[in-house]
């Protein structure tokens, strides 16, 4: 259960706890976006490439405030899940691409730390774009990139009461806990009569919130619009600037480069 | 069940974005057109419910392992199928953003693979026709189990099409598919029964909740909207097709490996280079590695140090 | 509308379970007037104060706010005249920052945006959360929710207020600083509670009920001298009222 504690945990931080870096954040998505674009075109069996595009993540996750270590710690958690699928490479590709320090590598190795530091990549830069944004922006640009406002509409009332009823939850098991439950995962039954109640107590506040919004006025009509601030010149920089490193750091065969300044 | 970025390849990513957006548009044009507005606080609510539903675990019996539910054959016989679609699809991208779970190249796969085939396929084709508002419990049960159960078979079957289509897994799709099938099978009973079990709570509850199946039935549209579905998909399938077929002709080095892996034959093995002729290659490629990881710690060093300097200034 | 008065005809209501929750209450509520609905929870006050709004309808007998008979073609009407404030402001705060909270009662007015601007900021000052506007709800105290929630109905500038529980949860401060809201507020309004306290010190008049009935209406320091009346209605005293009425 301390999955939810950790999860309420997280909202919290993101609410308040991230600085914010005053871009707009149409720009910030669109260069997560071709950033991870990018990152999924390296070839897997070229995971030294990729060590280089970890400049964005760190970059930005500094310059922001939030800090690069807990953006590693929060995005470590993926590496079991991608492992998983990873891991029949080294078992079923075992041809030898190279001797390093008297232990043969095989392919299947390479491509299994390529799809580790892709999977690690990925995740970064999506902690990086929520925590330098905030998930009301993120929502705002989505809704000015074109996103049907019924969508942008759910998934603002969504994040509002996902922390609500998750401290529900909380509460509800709390409840349970002092009763002598200890164990980490429900039977079945008593699951089915915790779920159950949890959500008949979350329709009867969502009859409770449509009386809220039809006595201030709500016909129906998709309530969020906001204003379309224009683009400022530092954001076009901003893409520009990133687009440039992320290309540099994708094309430019850096890695060739550095290994013959070493051997020289 | 999530898919992970490093899991899928651009063009694949690409396709089932198209799709899930598609998809999402047509779930927004459905709700707008037959004035379904009023469901949004229910959508919103239910989707943070889904949310909080899925970080209680229940213990698989007989296992000692533990699950949570997905949760869409539940939200379609709460809201029907284009409202649930669209909730689910917006617990995966709250998934997404907030908690990085999944990834945004893989939301796509992820909306599809998760959303659509339990909102718009088990729930409209399977559990609607078969539970009717008197219906027993024994049959809400079963019903239940089968619709979670083809839900997630779908799934598995999507996930296993997108990453061996994305040249990922050395695994061959068969081997592949024998190995997801399965797992998803259990999963999908298990599924099946909690989601079973919630709806009796409900229908014991408060049954006026359930009765959405009833007002449908008297629609008129809703033949169209079936096929409207049914459409879609098969969109969905067309698009996947030509997505892969597109990699395999533009990659046929990777389709290469993949058929190598496959039939083991000698023939196509012998295009490939012999490991002497890599090997210099990779051991320059490996200092650059080394390099680089150097490269990156100093790049993070500096940086710390440049923002902390500037955050101190304006202190 | 000139005269904001609200007149509840022999009011009945039933909820569609069939629980009946009014059975017959005619009451009048003049213009300017600030009334307490008293009474134990399941009494029928929250009823009555969606039925003020047109959020319920009456199923038997009328009523009108002002010379408007309350019903669903007049309900959107109504709705502009009754500000309602929900008992639980997480309920009644379901957007993503304070600002399009309180902006949203006014944009479905259709109100040109300037409008809409200074009515937020006129709202959200008089009720001393303008350094709020742009946090989450999410991340608000208990205290200041109950004002934010008051300044969502007050920027549509009702001419009655209607509060379900307002004080519940609040600590003495935001108390305080609530009844100081309502005081401030110089229309009609009808705050439906269990703090006696509150209605002794906001309300002159209170009207008590009891099991779908109105039992009793007067003064409200007349009533809750009253001990068995009190009793009656399942209203209990504490210790520092019940020394102040004794006085």
């Amino acid at each position: 259960m301390s999955g939810i504690d950790k999860a309420i945990v997280a909202l919290r931080e993101l609410d308040t706890g991230a600085t914010r870096i005053a871009i707009d954040a149409r720009i910030q998505l669109i260069v997560a976006l071709g950033f991870v674009v990018v990152v999924l075109t390296v070839p897997l069996t070229n995971p030294g490439a990729l060590v280089w595009m970890f400049a964005y993540p760190i970059i930005m996750s500094e310059a922001s405030g939030v800090g690069y270590l807990r953006v590693l710690k929060q995005s470590l958690w993926v590496l079991p899940l991608i492992a998983a699928i990873g891991m029949f490479n080294p078992i079923l590709d075992t041809r030898p691409v190279a001797v390093v320090m008297g232990i043969t590598l095989t392919e299947g190795w390479v491509t299994f730390a390529a799809i580790l530091l892709r999977g690690l990549l990925s995740v970064q830069a999506l902690l990086v774009l929520t925590n330098t944004c905030g998930f009301r922006e993120v929502c705002r640009a989505l809704q000015r990139l074109g996103c049907p406002a019924v969508l942008v509409t759910q998934l603002m009332m969504l994040y509002r009461y996902i922390g609500v009823l998750l401290e529900e939850a909380q509460s509800m098991h709390r409840a349970r806990l002092a009763r002598g439950f200890g164990r980490k995962s429900y039977p079945l039954k008593m699951w089915s009569e915790f779920v159950g109640q949890l959500l008949l107590r979350s329709i009867k506040r969502a009859q409770r919130v449509h009386l809220a919004m039809l006595a201030r006025g709500f016909n129906g009509n998709c309530f969020i619009e906001w204003a379309r601030p224009s683009l400022h010149w530092r954001d076009l920089t901003f893409l520009l600037g990133w687009a440039a490193v992320i290309i540099a750091l994708r094309f430019l065969p850096i890695n060739a480069f550095l290994s013959n300044l070493i051997s020289r | 069940m999530h898919r992970a970025d490093a899991l899928v390849s651009p063009p694949i990513a690409a396709a089932a974005g198209v799709i899930a957006l598609t998809l999402i548009v047509t779930a927004s044009k459905e709700i707008s057109r037959n004035k379904r507005e009023g469901m949004i606080p229910l959508m919103g609510i239910l989707g943070a419910f889904v949310f909080a539903a899925q970080m209680i675990n229940f213990t698989i019996p007989g296992t000692g392992s533990s699950g949570h539910i997905i949760g869409g054959v539940l939200l379609g016989a709460l809201l029907g199928p284009w409202c649930a679609f669209l909730t689910l699809c917006s617990v995966l991208i709250v998934q997404c953003l907030v908690f990085a779970d999944g990834g945004l190249m893989a939301l796509g796969c992820n909306i599809i693979n998760m959303a659509a085939m339990s909102c718009l396929v088990a729930y409209p084709l399977v559990y609607r026709p078969l539970v009717h508002v008197n219906a027993s419990n024994a049959r809400i049960m079963w019903v239940s189990i089968l619709a979670c159960v083809v839900g997630l078979e779908c799934g598995a079957l999507l996930v296993t099409v997108e990453t061996v289509a994305s040249q990922i897994t050395a695994l061959p799709f068969g081997e592949f598919l024998l190995f997801m099938l399965p797992i998803h099978l259990v999963i999908g009973i298990c599924e099946g029964i909690a989601t079973g079990l919630v709806i009796m709570v409900i229908k014991h509850g408060n049954p006026a909740l359930l009765q959405y199946d009833d007002d449908r039935e008297v629609d008129p549209s809703l033949r169209y909207r079936r096929r409207m579905t049914l459409i879609a998909f098969g969109a969905a399938a067309i698009a996947m097709g030509i997505a892969f077929a597109w990699i395999a002709s533009t990659n046929p080095d990777g389709l290469e490996w993949s058929i190598m892996k496959i039939t083991g034959s000698p023939e196509l093995q012998e295009t490939i280079n012999p490991p002497t002729a890599i090997m210099p290659d990779y051991n320059s490629h490996i200092a650059g590695v080394v390099g680089g990881v150097i490269v990156m710690a100093m790049v993070w060093a500096i940086s710390t140090l440049l923002f902390r300097k500037k955050k101190h200034k304006l202190a | 509308m000139s005269h904001h008065y609200i007149r509840y005809t022999n009011v009945h209501y039933s909820y569609p379970s069939g629980q009946e929750a009014l059975k017959g209450v005619d009451l009048l509520i003049k213009h300017g007037e600030k009334v307490a609905l008293l009474g134990l929870n399941g009494a029928g006050k929250s009823t009555l104060l969606l039925l003020t709004n047109g959020l319920l309808l009456p199923t038997e007998g009328e009523v009108n706010v002002g010379d408007v008979p309350v019903s669903k073609k007049t309900a959107p009407m109504v709705r502009r005249a009754v500000g309602m404030v929900f008992q639980n402001p997480d309920d009644q705060l379901f957007m993503p920052t304070v600002w399009d909270d309180v902006a949203f009662g006014p944009r479905n007015m259709q109100l040109p945006p300037s409008e809409v601007e200074r009515r937020v900021e006129v709202a959200l000052r008089s009720v001393g959360a303008w350094d709020l506007r742009d946090r989450a709800p999410s991340d608000l105290s208990g205290g200041q929710k109950r004002a934010v929630a008051i300044a969502t109905v007050l920027s549509m500038e009702p001419n009655i207020l209607v509060m379900d529980e307002p004080s519940s949860n609040l600590d003495s401060r935001t108390r305080e600083q609530l009844m100081a809201i309502v005081n401030d507020f110089h229309h009609t309004v009808v705050i439906a509670t269990h703090d006696l306290e509150m209605a002794l010190e906001l309300c002159p008049r209170s009207v008590i009920m009891k099991d779908g009935r109105i039992i009793a209406d007067g003064l409200t320091e007349r009533l809750l001298r009253d001990q068995e009346l009190l009793e009656l209605a399942g209203l209990s005293l504490t210790p520092a009222l019940a020394e102040y009425v004794e006085k």
